[in-house]
């Protein structure tokens, strides 16, 4: 079913609209959330969770596109979730793709270190200066938290092209980041 | 710090390049054997695909998730142990059986969880009539008690859950399967709250070898105090403390702070001994529409013989604990402990556990200021 028609079906509330969009994109978020919480119970509770919030929120939300909307929502509930987690259960590809990003962020005690707004809005002027591969890699890496491994067998790459692409991929942000003064 | 910061900036990137790294493909220039080769292959895999999936296509039905796990047969001796097994659909007549150390959707039976049409049942008792069914993947930590009696389940797909239940006559309906089934006490609990049904007749979305909770849809309203619902629902044996981590939030002006606390062992102990130590009167569902407070403190527990699968609990500094529990079914227990008692819990977080962070948030969405929205908000989005 079409992204758009499985949008109309919550507007025309019918409980449908969620076993379309679990049928078509549920895999993808469940994906999202087993990387930041690293197993498949509280994966599942999250995305149980982001359902019902996307229930609730469309409408009145018509998103332009709902693949990301609601993929948004299971990375914020799953993240939320992962700050209330056990410290032994706290070892997730989501961690360890941003211990390996925050090294390549400027760091700055001052009080004009940016604040997220900034940085968010810094991350999409660089997305943009990327090529396809690149983005797509950085954004499944830190965003979507994917191990190295699994973008390599997923995209048809060696694990380490996927490693040397996103080692650059990160100098290239530090360097974006400093020549615009944005440290954290 | 920085990577939680780190962390909310990529949560808010454009939704173009969520979408595009989604769908992004490597692009490379494939010979023409090989591509060919390839649909070859693929047509293969369709053509043997529908043919497994006939029987099930057939009737409309889902075929039961393919497990690489051993098959096994559960009974009843094996509730109480750390491995849960569970007994997918019987389409085609086939029976699977997981085992895992944990719930997750493939060890439920199929379409037991269905968004679009849950499969829901109604025990044909007069005593339990009433009773909603709850998930039955808690049941390894919920002991087996007595048996009670034999009865009828009516089994029955729904797309709402008050259709089935405010139904007065269910006559002619030929969707209702009607079961066999056993009714036993979840040891040390009061069956005027909540029991555990075994089926002996295979429902569509159901299995005999599961023993699933059953809650009193009335409870909330006969519940007399906070000691009472805990004395009801054995609070001693299934309440405990599920993550290392309480939230204390407090708001002024629509500005939220929040901070997170861990705790240690020993304060997970003494946190569960405090909450159990309480007891306050029900609030009403009036009481619960028009007030307000500054202060929260939240955490996540496990209370298994209310048969959930997720809980959690919100104290607020006006004096106000709500329990939330859910499941298929969902219930939410407002009490109230008292203003000084709220304060003693906080403040025994706020000097015993270790402030993981505690950042200003500005103008916020976190907090909500009145109890009807945390309802509203506790039955879509459990910890937001």
């Amino acid at each position: 079913m079409e992204d758009k028609k499985i949008v109309d079906l919550f507007f025309e509330r019918k409980e449908s609209a969620i076993a379309e969009l679990s049928k078509k994109h549920g895999q993808l978020f469940r994906k999202i959330a087993y990387n930041v919480l690293g197993n498949d119970a509280d994966a599942e509770e999250c995305i149980n969770d982001a359902y019902f919030a996307v229930w609730n929120t469309i409408p009145p939300n018509r998103p332009y596109s709902i693949l990301s909307f609601v993929a948004k929502i299971v990375r914020n509930i799953a993240v939320t979730r992962y700050h209330h987690q056990t410290a032994e259960k706290r070892n997730s590809f989501y961690d360890t793709a941003l211990d390996e990003i925050s090294d390549y962020i400027p760091s700055d005690d001052h009080t004009d270190s940016a604040d997220t707004t900034e940085l968010s809005e810094a991350f999409n002027a660089f997305l943009k200066t990327l090529n396809e591969e690149d983005c797509a890699l950085f954004v499944k890496r830190y965003w979507y938290s994917e191990s190295v491994t699994d973008i390599a067998k997923n995209l048809e790459m060696t694990p380490h092209y996927v490693s040397v692409k996103l080692s650059r991929v990160r100098e290239k942000l530090r360097k974006f980041l400093e020549k615009r003064g944005i440290s954290i | 710090m920085k990577k939680e910061k780190i962390s909310e900036a990529l949560q808010n990137i454009d939704e173009q390049y969520i979408e595009k790294a989604a769908n992004y493909q490597k692009k490379r220039s494939v010979l023409p054997i090989v591509k060919w080769g390839g649909l070859a292959a693929s047509l293969a895999i369709v053509i043997t695909g529908t043919a497994l999936l006939m029987p099930y296509l057939d009737q409309g039905m889902t075929p039961p998730p393919v497990t690489n796990e051993q098959t096994t047969t559960a009974n009843a001796n094996e509730i109480g142990t750390e491995t849960h097994h569970a007994t997918n659909g019987t389409a085609g007549g086939e029976t699977h059986t997981t085992t895992t150390t944990w719930w997750n959707s493939s060890t439920v039976a199929t379409g037991e969880t269905a968004w679009s049409e849950q499969y829901f049942a109604r025990i044909q008792d007069d005593t339990y009539g009433n009773y909603k069914p709850m998930r039955a993947f808690q049941l390894y930590e919920a002991p087996l008690g007595n048996k009670l009696t034999d009865v009828t389940v009516w089994g029955f797909w729904s797309q709402a859950n008050n259709d089935f239940f405010e139904a007065e006559d269910y006559t002619g309906n030929e969707q209702i399967e009607y079961l066999r089934a056993e009714v036993y006490e979840i040891k040390g609990v009061s069956p005027d709250v909540a029991v555990l049904v075994k089926y002996l007749d295979q429902g569509d979305a159901l299995t005999t070898t599961h023993y699933y909770t059953f809650v009193n849809k009335d409870v909330e309203n006969q519940l007399t105090s906070l000691r009472d619902f805990y004395e009801k629902f054995n609070a001693e044996s299934y309440f405990r403390v599920k993550y290392e981590t309480v939230l204390i939030e407090s708001v002024k002006e629509a500005t939220s702070k929040e901070g997170y606390y861990q705790l240690s062992t020993k304060n997970i102990e003494e946190l569960r001994d405090l909450i159990l130590s309480l007891d306050g009167r029900v609030v009403s569902d009036e009481e619960l529409s028009d007030w307000s407070f500054s202060k929260q403190m939240s955490f996540d527990f496990h209370f298994d013989s209310t048969g959930a699968y997720s809980s959690y609990a919100g104290v607020f500094d006006n004096g106000y604990m709500i329990l939330n529990v859910h499941s298929t079914n969902y219930f939410s227990f407002a009490f109230d402990i008292g203003k000084e008692n709220a304060e003693m819990l906080m403040n025994y977080i706020e000097e015993n556990a270790t402030l993981r962070h505690n950042e200003e948030f500005g103008e916020t969405v976190h907090m909500l200021t009145t109890a009807t929205e945390i309802v509203v908000e506790t039955t879509s989005c459990e910890n937001d």
